[in-house]
């Protein structure tokens, strides 16, 4: 009786050391929208307090720096609770300001792997 | 495999490189300047272009043996004006059986008919010699690496350009390792983010660069270009990954600068992206595709895997100047996932149904295990075909332009007869390794264009080159062609 259940415990170590992923128990962290923004004249790194606070007012959401990119763009991070639709007018309403030469979303892409 | 200096004792010089010292960019050689070189050697010369260091390729007035070519060198390196001069040498191709690998006769996307690409000839060929050492670099932008016994002695210090710690799961953002930790997603992860599924580790960079790269060592497969190096740069973690990460790495793999990311001094010669993502070509992706291909990388990426959906509607493959890679089948058909759309540039077997693509992975399923071999298919695979037979290209010719490249493969490709590639959907056919390496020996590049009309690596200058090489005679009878 005593061998059954050291089997089955054992068996059970096992089956859960081979789970699939989607039964590991992990807390969830949302990926925030992200946007590029290619000003049209340089913008300190990391921007000036002010400057972002303004360039969050103008977006309708708060924008924080992340980081520049080799050319000089720089990314930010959207409110992850946002929805889609609200990141695209996030979008929109930068693209009004006459410093923005353009303003993209850091999109993700995929392995091009067939599933 | 490829690039040991290894000279044939008959063969023959017909072009010398010669740079001037405080010669830079694409200054043409003078008349008068040759005529100085052509008194300090006694010889005729023509002068064919200037290379992308500002070095002058000079035609002889016939072809030359070695040692007659070298005392030529050698009296021109007298004259102070001259930085250096030596033969334009022919690469060499060394005859590794590499079907001898155990696996090889699973590896149908190598050598089947009609869908394979015909690399057993290019193996036991014989192109010239060489005085290059090492393979071509090719970075492979993807997931990371697993030290794969197939390829880790030819892995170049790469680099970990995820920001984002979510999806690098290896506890930071960029870091000098580009050794792939898994990406694995759980359910809880699936859900929390949008456009994300649950699934095993792929190790999808370690199967790129093993489909590219794996050593001709009689153990597990062969690979396209068992001389190649790898650099590997990491950019696909959980959940894929963001443009932004892709656009820095791709520059830095070019050698160009990334602020607060050490210099890379091993310069890629070609980038395999094997990604796509649904959208228009951004801004960012093109700036970075026009960068590194100004600096003379050639950039190849994956069409999608959207059922047949026009690539126009994915980036990168939608992007100008990229080499954009449809999937074929052992049949040499359209696979059943491909996208297609006249922004393909070419296809290759990326494998579809039951015959998929062999290449290496690993055994675990979240964290690393231990080597071993899978089947995949994908545009994905598709893409690091064409980049392994890119890097046979450059071994021979290491001077071409990414546009060149891209000619090479078009006009050397075999037809694809599958009524769902009418209308020019699927490129110019499947990618043929031995007729790559042919025309590449016997490639004339165009003259520039009077005027830039911008894009890069169009249409209009395959037509050109094709000219130029029909012009050359063809490929397929001349002398110069690989020698079995």
């Amino acid at each position: 009786m005593i061998r059954l259940l050291t089997v089955l415990l054992l068996s059970a170590i096992s089956l859960g050391a081979c789970a699939n992923p989607s039964s590991t128990q992990t807390v969830a962290t949302p990926i925030p929208y992200q946007l590029i923004i290619q000003f049209r004249t340089p913008v300190d790194d990391p921007p000036k307090t002010d400057f972002a606070q303004q360039l969050s007012k103008d977006a309708g959401a708060t924008l924080l720096f992340v980081r520049s990119l080799a050319t000089g763009a720089q990314i930010y991070s959207v409110d992850g609770t946002l929805d889609r639709a609200a990141f695209d007018a996030v979008l929109s309403r930068l693209k009004l300001r006459h410093d923005v030469l353009y303003v993209e979303e850091d999109r993700r892409v995929q392995p091009a792997k067939k599933k | 495999m490829l690039g040991t200096a290894q000279a044939n004792s008959d063969s023959r010089v017909e072009r010398l490189i010669v740079k001037l010292r405080n010669s830079a960019g694409d200054q043409t050689l003078s008349t008068d300047h040759r005529q100085v070189l052509e008194a300090r050697c006694g010889t005729r010369l023509t002068t064919l272009r200037t290379l992308a260091n500002g070095a002058h390729l000079l035609k002889l007035p016939q072809p030359m043996p070695e040692l007659e070519a070298q005392a030529l060198v050698a009296a021109i390196s007298t004259d102070p004006s001259v930085e250096y001069a030596e033969p334009d040498s022919r690469r060499y191709i060394t005859a590794t059986p590499d079907t001898t690998e155990p696996r090889y006769p699973e590896q149908w996307y190598l050598f089947a008919t009609p869908g394979g690409m015909s690399l057993p000839a290019v193996w036991n060929a014989d192109v010239g010699n060489s005085s290059t050492p090492g393979g071509v670099i090719v970075a492979v932008i993807d997931s990371g690496y697993r030290p794969h016994v197939e390829f880790a002695a030819r892995i170049l210090p790469g680099y970990d350009f995820i920001s984002d710690t979510f999806t690098a799961n290896d506890g930071n953002g960029r870091d000098s390792s580009a050794l792939d930790p898994g990406d694995w997603v759980t359910s809880t992860e699936a859900t929390a983010h949008s456009d994300c599924s649950v699934q095993d580790s792929s190790w999808h960079g370690t199967f790129i660069t093993g489909m590219i790269a794996a050593s001709a060592d009689s153990t597990g497969i062969a690979g396209i270009n068992a001389q190649a190096r790898i650099l590997p740069v990491r950019v696909l973690g959980k959940c894929g990954g963001f443009i932004s990460d892709i656009a820095d790495s791709m520059r830095w793999a070019a050698g160009l600068p990334v602020s607060g990311v050490p210099n890379n001094p091993n310069k890629a010669k070609i980038i395999n992206l094997s990604v796509d993502g649904k959208g228009a070509c951004s801004n960012t992706e093109q700036a970075a595709i026009n960068a590194v291909t100004a600096a003379g990388v050639t950039v190849i990426v994956a069409a999608g895997n959207d059922i047949h959906d026009n690539v126009a509607n994915y980036s990168p493959a939608n992007c100008s100047g990229v080499i954009a890679v449809a999937a074929t089948t052992i049949n040499g058909t359209l696979t059943r996932y491909s996208n297609i759309g006249n922004k393909i540039a070419i296809s290759a077997p990326g494998g579809d149904g039951l015959d998929e693509i062999l290449s290496t992975s690993n055994t675990g399923l979240t964290a690393p295990g231990s080597d071993n071999y899978v089947y995949y298919s994908g545009t994905s695979f598709a893409t690091a075909a064409v980049s392994g037979v890119a890097s046979l290209i450059l071994s021979v010719r290491p001077e071409l332009t990414p546009a060149d490249v891209r000619t090479v493969l078009r006009t050397s490709a075999d037809p694809i007869t599958d009524n769902a590639c009418n209308g020019n959907v699927c490129g110019a056919g499947i990618v043929n390794a031995e007729a790559a390496v042919n025309a590449a020996l016997v490639y004339v590049a165009p003259p520039p264009p009077a005027a830039s009309s911008g894009g890069g690596g169009g249409g209009g200058s395959d037509l050109l080159s094709l000219l130029a090489l029909l012009s050359a005679g063809s490929v397929r009878n001349r002398s110069a062609r690989l020698k079995k």
